[in-house]
């Protein structure tokens, strides 16, 4: 059903973005969601909306898989509008009974809607761009420095890489199991809650021996070949921070002084 | 080092919950996180539920509910629960190996885990709410939305969690 590691909602475009080393672009979606929650007043905000949507759009990515990607999400922003326009005091537009939209309310959800859909533009923007391997790569190195309080970062990029890598095998793993059940006279859709417990035992518990044994397995061949955690490690693929890295780091930085500034004054 | 090994297996374990819909009628997630606490080292079991919330933020759809993977997950209001996953997976993980392995027993620490989920994701929940609705709300209306509807499912499933801990266990060898 799912084999090799294509799934997930990384599009791979070439984009300049795309380019991006993970960890720029990590840091770019942080900057970039502390410059919409830094903002204050529309002014602010339109600078962090512009630099947002100008990243959005280098990314090749179209609008619409953006829209896509955060439609379950309308729910809330739809929920905070009302709220907003109904909760914050001020002038009366119109009421409903004990209900009054304000002006500043109206004002406030706009604001409040603005920000919401920036921010989940800047989160999608980092799924989009950025495959999970290079994600997991890029943060292990970011974390790096947090290994001296005892964060292990490498040991969870390594958790993860793995993880990933062992998520079609498990499948098979559950495909075989519920077919060897099955041929056995086991049946899943039928009987009430108890029943189908049981026959949900019948696969977790192979499922759940047959994933120890797979890492038992995995942890002994490692271990064979020295494997001993992150300390004096070389890799395959080493991250480099090109031209273009320092370019969109210096457009972030102004963006956040920029919008800084703007909320201060 | 094996620890951290088996932990990934289970992180991977978790993600059938794309077969699962077509068994039973809910979702079997914490179940899943219940049974990683109860089979694994403390450490291990929190990275393996750990490494599980991660994956999913790096965009591979292992969430339970749309859009089911991406960083815009840490928007949804019940992203608190995956993190609380993390606690709960831990806390058994710590109960257990106090307690040792008879039914009952696994039954209190995967109750604890539960316990350890809600204390994760409700303050969480709390915290996303307030940021979209831009005011306080009170404890009662949260309970209600995110507490009472659930627990009673929850407090089930850790009793299933807890049988299928007794059931594997021993079949891995020592169970530690």
């Amino acid at each position: 059903m799912f084999s090799g590691l294509s799934f997930g909602q990384y599009l791979p475009l070439g984009s300049v973005v795309h380019r991006l080393d993970p960890r720029t672009k990590l840091v770019l979606v942080l900057a970039g969601m502390s410059a919409v929650f830094l903002a204050r007043g529309w002014v602010s905000l339109v600078v962090a909306g512009a630099a947002v949507m100008g990243l959005a759009l280098a990314s090749r990515v179209g609008m619409r898989s953006y829209l896509r990607g955060i439609r379950s999400l309308w729910l809330l922003v739809a929920l905070t509008a009302l709220l907003q326009m109904f909760l914050v005091p001020g002038t009366r537009l119109w009421s409903l009974g004990a209900l009054a939209v304000t002006r500043e309310g109206v004002a406030m959800a706009a604001f409040m809607v603005a920000r919401l859909v920036l921010v989940f533009v800047l989160a999608q923007l980092l799924t989009f761009t950025t495959s999970p391997v290079a994600l997991v790569d890029g943060s292990e190195r970011l974390l790096a420095p947090l290994r001296r309080l005892g964060l292990p970062a490498h040991e969870m990029a390594m958790v993860m890489t793995i993880a990933l890598r062992f998520i079609p095998v498990l499948f098979e793993e559950a495909d075989k199991i519920v077919k060897a059940q099955v041929s056995r006279g086991a049946s899943f859709q039928a009987g009430g809650v108890r029943s189908r417990l049981q026959a949900l035992s019948s696969i977790l518990v192979p499922l759940f021996v047959r994933a120890f044994q797979r890492s038992d397995e995995l942890a002994l061949a490692m271990e064979v070949r020295c494997y001993q955690g992150g300390e004096g490690r070389t890799r395959m693929n080493r991250l480099c921070l090109q031209a273009d890295d320092y370019v969109f780091l210096a457009a972030a930085a102004a963006v956040l002084v920029v919008v800084g500034v703007l909320t201060r004054t | 080092m094996a620890g951290v090994m088996a932990a990934l297996a289970c992180c991977a374990a978790v993600v059938f919950r794309w077969v699962q819909p077509a068994l039973v009628p809910f979702s079997v997630l914490p179940v899943v996180a219940l049974v990683t606490g109860g089979l694994l080292r403390p450490r291990a079991a929190a990275a393996s539920m750990g490494g599980y919330a991660l994956i999913g933020l790096a965009g591979v759809p292992v969430f339970a509910s749309p859009p089911f993977g991406g960083a815009v997950y840490i928007f949804k209001p019940t992203f608190g629960f995956i993190l609380g996953y993390v606690a709960a997976a831990w806390t058994v993980a710590q109960v257990r190996r106090r307690l040792g392995l008879t039914p009952l027993r696994a039954a209190v620490a995967t109750l604890a885990g539960v316990a350890a989920l809600y204390a994760v994701g409700l303050p969480y929940l709390y915290l996303v709410l307030r940021v979209y609705a831009g005011q306080t709300l009170d404890l009662a209306r949260l309970l209600e939305i995110g507490f009472w509807p659930f627990i009673a499912l929850d407090a089930l499933k850790a009793l299933v969690a807890a049988a299928l801990v007794v059931q594997v266990a021993p079949r891995l060898g020592a169970g530690e």
